[in-house]
């Protein structure tokens, strides 16, 4: 389906944990919920998060209003600790959003089970099917795949590492403009360096 | 979509940022394929035409749905919801959209960065419709639905193209080797690519018995996920 679930080449050294939260209709005292919620996921700093690429100085504060406003919002950690921490702030304070994460399931379940909540609900992905000679190299598709929505283009990857190759962007540099067509903010830039690194 | 002949100063730096590869250099200009372009808006937010070359257009019926369908931005109007515009397994701990013993299915059409045009999503909605499994209703997909005894669209929309759409419904678990061998048939003949997805709900043991099913079919998942870890419950009085 959408968002995080069909990253591609995820395994336990990926370092990728993807968070998102999400209100189902309008109620505002959820909604003021998923605003508070976002406060706390922003004080165990992401390394992306949703709005980042928009309005990258805007405070905490002020992007949890907007994600009032679009009822959803998501980030990415690198360090499962950090989410954990995280998880565990947001279940205590009994906000009553709905919550999801990505990232390999035996990691979530061993992290639910130490939280004592449950998987409620799984997402499985099957892959990709069809005309897949219509696709790149995998090592392409494990960067884009990271926006889930398709935003970030194969094209960008190939041209960004020419890039690299002749010195004129550092593999950071390289990996901080991927981030930026992903409007949710979940194309982990720490990632996208080792995937780009490998690819050189 | 299109570009300003007088404001490009044809650096053509702009190219590699379109997700569909539909902004191409003709003769001396740089220009957006109108038929290719999906409306994703990634050009013109990516900012780097220093020139402000690219010039949004008020977009009509049906090509509208280009936008809604691959600009993340614009929520869709049967859902609110922006994105593919399915809230799918996202909140449903509090909707119980998939229940104990049902399977939810998502064939997410043009998915990853080929894109689809409608004519390939709805040779996936009809035989899906031939079994008589209805489309979820809360997806724009199946809004878009004019015959839901056959599956089809309004003739109007099938050449639109878009970066991805997702035909979403669910079956029970029994349907569900039913439902994989049609998908694994009807999907290698499509022209775009297809990223296939399966919902399921655990038990109170804590048991999952989809992922039971695809362990036992020998059917191949991907070793990371999404897990809705159950906090979406009524808020405390």
């Amino acid at each position: 389906m959408t968002h995080t679930l069909h990253r591609e080449g995820i395994n336990k050294d990926s370092n990728d944990y993807v968070f998102l939260a999400m209100v189902e209709g309008n109620d505002p005292q959820k909604l003021d919920n998923l605003a508070e919620l976002f406060k706390i996921i922003l004080k165990h700093k992401p390394l992306n998060y949703t709005g980042k690429a928009l309005f990258p100085d805007l405070p905490a504060e002020q992007l949890s209003q907007i994600y009032k406003r679009t009822k959803i919002g998501m980030a990415v950690f690198d360090r499962r600790e950090d989410l954990f921490s995280a998880l565990r702030e947001i279940k205590d304070r009994e906000l009553g959003v709905s919550v999801v994460v990505s990232g390999l399931f035996p990691h979530i379940g061993e992290d639910c089970k130490k939280l004592g909540l449950p998987m409620h609900t799984v997402n499985y992905s099957l892959g990709v099917w069809g005309k897949r000679e219509k696709l790149p190299d995998p090592k392409v598709t494990e960067i884009t795949t990271m926006c889930g929505h398709g935003l970030v283009s194969f094209n960008l990857v190939q041209s960004l590492l020419k890039e690299i190759r002749r010195g004129k962007k550092t593999l950071e540099e390289a990996a901080e403009i991927l981030t930026k067509p992903c409007v949710c903010g979940v194309v982990n830039p720490k990632r996208a360096v080792e995937l780009l690194r490998a690819m050189l | 979509m299109k570009i300003s002949p007088d404001k490009c100063q044809t650096c053509a730096l702009c190219l590699p940022f379109c997700p569909v590869g539909a902004i191409r250099i003709k003769g001396k200009k740089v220009v957006v394929e109108h038929e290719e372009c999906v409306e994703c808006g990634v050009c013109a937010r990516s900012g780097v035409c220093q020139d402000g070359a690219f010039i949004k257009e008020e977009l009509p019926w049906p090509r509208i749905l280009r936008a809604e369908f691959s600009d993340p931005m614009i929520p869709h109007k049967k859902t609110d919801i922006a994105g593919r515009g399915t809230a799918e397994m996202k909140t449903n701990d509090v909707t119980g959209r998939v229940k104990s013993g049902e399977v939810g299915v998502a064939v997410e059409l043009g998915r990853p960065g080929v894109g689809t045009r409608f004519t390939e999503v709805e040779k996936v909605s009809r035989e899906i419709a031939q079994l008589k499994i209805p489309l979820e209703e809360a997806n724009p997909v199946s809004a878009l639905i004019r015959d839901p005894e056959k599956g089809t669209f309004p003739p109007e929309i099938l050449q639109e193209k878009v970066l991805s759409a997702i035909v979403e419904f669910k079956i029970p678990l029994e349907r569900l080797e039913q439902v994989m061998n049609l998908l694994k048939q009807l999907l290698p003949g499509l022209d775009t690519v297809a990223s296939v997805s399966l919902i399921g709900c655990s038990e109170t043991d804590g048991r999952i018995p989809l992922e039971e099913f695809l362990i036992k079919k020998k059917i191949p998942f991907y070793p990371n996920g999404k897990v809705n870890i159950g906090l979406g419950r009524p808020l405390k009085p």
